[in-house]
């Protein structure tokens, strides 16, 4: 194996039983064994276990980023997608694509924060505060296009992914994926034609948050 | 409950919430209570057994706060207001809390994915508030207090909304004003969007109710 494959073999291995057993409970030669390399050589690729969980940490803030990125550089919402089409992608169907890996890493990082104040800072900065402004964002060039009626972006944005969380939070109980998602869905479609028929309205006196 | 066995009950709780259920012994336990490390024994038989007592207290914690069903037909008769009947069944946190309610929230929070005993009581716990709010709201429209709504959908979305934010109380105790002041906002713009009508059109009720079978 050269050594980036064995990096990489080493990295999903420690992510696969952190999610499975919890950080504190796998032991880096039980990492080294599942790999199938000898116990020592696991640290010519990371210091220790520390380094291993700042690696999916920071694998997990890359991932989330992914989806929300392309929000933040685009200039005008692409022109071929009605206002629907816009907020299934952007909202509801943004992490269905690789949920299995998503929801194991969150399974990891939401059980850790409780005894790791650093990731509780990545965490509120990587799920909570970048989504609600990406949403806003999208919420607010909807508006601006004549899309959907008036709503108060920001605070609809911050139900929204309040209530994302909590559903990840529960999709992430190993065998409760599928009829969560289902929920999830569910109640992404109703948000979203409460969306589309206005029944989101301005609410000024409210103040914003995330 | 015998004094001593409730000092060790609350003694467990704190230190299951400041640590983890699993790196806490039973020792450390007894010697936080200042009893001989044997003697524990003669309360509770395990650690385990100690958790579901604590998952007692939290159902009966609970329940000073959270109104039954069927307080919500006295809630009517007093001309209590919709806004004010939901808030009331949507209780999770108030800066106000003591820690204890907190304290217990965050041992089911870090918990529920190592624990399965745990994680059926909190998905079961979620499942019911969901349905309970769910039921009040069908009820306020079926009395014309409030529009016809897709009770479920708002009522999930109310729910869990305010429990992502009571995950996020836990972590950190020290903004729960600002958590709290958060809650509001948020509750009361949910409310917001009840009032102004949360009716889906027929087609959409029709898959929603599909994809629940």
């Amino acid at each position: 194996m050269g050594k980036g494959k064995t990096r990489d073999s080493i990295f999903y291995t420690a992510l696969e039983l952190f999610s499975e057993y919890g950080y504190e409970q796998v032991s880096m030669r039980q990492i080294a064994d599942a790999v199938g390399i000898a116990g020592g050589s696991i640290y010519n690729h990371f210091d220790g276990k520390g380094e291993l969980f700042d690696a999916i940490v920071d694998y997990f803030v890359k991932m989330v980023q992914q989806y929300y990125d392309p929000i933040f550089e685009m200039v005008e919402l692409p022109g071929d997608l009605s206002p629907l089409e816009i907020l299934r992608m952007f909202i509801v169907d943004y992490t269905s694509q690789d949920m299995d890996m998503f929801l194991r890493l969150y399974r990891i990082i939401f059980t850790e924060q409780f005894h790791n104040p650093r990731l509780q800072a990545v965490f509120y900065e990587t799920v909570i505060q970048k989504p609600v402004k990406a949403m806003t964002r999208i919420l607010n060039l909807l508006m601006r296009n004549g899309a959907i009626p008036p709503c108060d972006s920001r605070l609809l944005a911050a139900v929204w992914n309040r209530c994302g969380l909590m559903f990840a939070a529960l999709g992430a109980h190993k065998d409760m994926g599928n009829t969560n998602y289902q929920q999830y869905r569910q109640t992404g479609e109703a948000l979203v034609q409460l969306v589309l028929n206005g029944a989101y309205p301005a609410a000024p006196s409210l103040s914003p948050c995330g | 409950m015998p004094y001593t066995k409730q000092k060790i009950l609350l003694e467990s709780i704190r230190l299951f919430s400041e640590q983890s259920y699993r790196s806490v012994t039973m020792r450390q336990i007894a010697a936080a209570v200042g009893i001989k490390g044997s003697s524990i024994y003669n309360h509770f038989e395990s650690k385990q057994e100690i958790l579901t007592e604590a998952t007692k207290l939290f159902i009966s914690t609970m329940s000073h706060y959270l109104p039954t069903p069927e307080n919500f037909w006295d809630m009517l008769t007093n001309d209590m207001e919709p806004l004010e009947i939901l808030r009331r069944f949507t209780y999770s946190f108030s800066p106000e809390d003591t820690g204890l309610l907190l304290q217990l929230y965050r041992i089911l929070y870090q918990e529920q994915y190592r624990n399965k005993e745990l994680r059926n009581f909190y998905m079961q716990y979620i499942e019911n508030q969901t349905k309970i709010i769910a039921s009040i709201i069908e009820a306020l429209a079926d009395l014309k207090k409030i529009p016809p709504a897709s009770s479920i959908d708002i009522a999930r979305t109310m729910v869990y909304t305010l429990e992502s934010l009571c995950i996020e109380a836990t972590l950190n105790m020290d903004k729960l004003p600002e958590l709290a002041q958060r809650k509001q906002s948020l509750f009361e713009y949910i409310f917001h969007i009840i009032i102004n009508g949360t009716t889906l059109p027929p087609s959409l009720m029709q898959t929603a109710a599909g994809q629940n079978g």
